[in-house]
């Protein structure tokens, strides 16, 4: 599942944060980057992951410049509940 | 003391969620989210939002009940102590026999030590208002957690089993040795705030994964040790066979290794859509019990 491929645009920051951290856990990954998808009409976004052996903590997600626990990894747009939106990733540490 | 609550806004009148209406709904919403179409997890989505509601109702009806009885229960329990106390000094100091006098004093002194020791085994000294206050506090922050969470997110994320742990938790932030814990722990306060940031950050199915992930990455360390390859074994076939795989009797340690992380990556989010997979992955790995 490597490389880049399709992540859901009509999730909340919470839920797309948590599929994304679900993603990497399961599949021994790491998210590099989180864009909308380019396609005309698609309100998906696209999500790149790299071959990660270790095990990260959560990734949170919060509006642009909002305060979050945690190291920021991304600065980006994607899609938010079905509408383009400016948000921040943070990587949580692990407990 | 209070005013008499209004009939319309008694509980009766909107509320008790019968047992057997509650659970013809469980079923109900099972149903719709074993179909899994579009339609069906929205039907599921309103059955799941009806019943977390309705049973919120009544756990708020009944604190509500609660409150007032520990309220004017407690402070009329005190009250008698106060009385039956100064009673008996009162009569200690108008008696005359010295012999009277004296077990007077001394059944006084006995009944306010019972009385500390009961106040104090059941409610840690605290003042009936910092338990409620307490109380309340806790009770509204895990309500707009519930809230907000049955606003925002659908069954996939946000099942029912996870909205009744909720309620669970919402019913004990309205009892007393929750309060009292809370006040006893206030020293811990700053864990408790990163504790409480970190749920409300992660959602059900992200801490599952990072759970199940966890566990592969300690048997994974386990099975190079020659101390605990045994054990580790053990934990992995009883975790493979709840989850649902059948390990070869004959397979290496690394072979079962192999099928946990097959198992991991069969409960990935684009795979697994309803997420049953990575839900039975989470109770093997938490029946395991690995510490």
């Amino acid at each position: 599942m490597l490389g880049t491929i399709p992540a859901p645009g009509d999730l909340s920051m919470l839920d797309l944060g948590g599929y994304l951290t679900t993603k990497e856990q399961l599949n021994f990954a790491q998210l590099t980057a989180l864009t909308v998808d380019p396609a005309a009409g698609s309100t998906k976004n696209m999500a790149t992951y790299i071959d990660q052996p270790a095990q990260l903590g959560a990734i949170t997600i919060v509006a642009k410049g909002a305060s979050s626990d945690g190291t920021k990894i991304l600065s980006t747009t994607a899609f938010i509940s079905g509408t383009k939106t400016d948000i921040d990733l943070y990587r949580l540490p692990l407990a | 003391m209070a005013p008499k609550m209004p009939k319309e806004i008694q509980a009766p009148s909107n509320s008790l969620y019968p047992v057997n209406q509650f659970n013809s709904d469980v079923n109900d919403y099972r149903a719709a989210v074993k179909t899994g179409t579009k339609e069906s997890l929205a039907t599921a989505q309103l059955l799941r939002n009806q019943m977390a509601y309705r049973v919120m109702a009544d756990i708020e009806s009944n604190y509500g009940h609660f409150e007032m009885k520990l309220s004017s229960g407690r402070a009329i329990q005190a009250t008698l102590a106060d009385a039956t106390s100064l009673g008996l000094t009162a009569a200690t100091s108008v008696v005359g026999a010295t012999d009277v006098k004296d077990i007077l004093a001394v059944t006084g002194t006995a009944f306010q030590g019972t009385w500390t020791s009961y106040d104090k085994n059941f409610f840690q000294q605290k003042t009936t208002e910092a338990i409620i206050a307490q109380m309340r506090a806790t009770r509204q922050n895990k309500q707009a957690q519930l809230i907000a969470s049955l606003a925002n997110r659908d069954v996939t994320s946000y099942p029912w089993e996870a909205v009744w742990i909720d309620l669970v938790d919402f019913f004990y932030a309205g009892t007393v040795p929750s309060a009292l814990v809370d006040i006893a722990s206030s020293s811990g306060e700053q864990a408790k705030a990163a504790t409480s940031t970190l749920n409300a950050v992660i959602n059900q199915q992200a801490k599952m994964a990072i759970g199940a992930r966890a566990a592969y990455m300690k048997l994974q360390t386990e099975i190079s040790d020659p101390q605990k390859v045994a054990s580790a074994v053990t934990a992995l076939r009883t975790i493979l066979t709840a989850a649902g795989y059948q390990p070869p009797t004959n397979a290496t340690p690394s072979d079962l290794l192999a099928l946990f992380r097959k198992a991991l990556a069969d409960a990935d989010p684009d795979v697994d859509k309803n997420g049953e997979k990575l839900k039975a992955l989470n109770a093997a790995v938490s029946a395991a019990n690995l510490n």
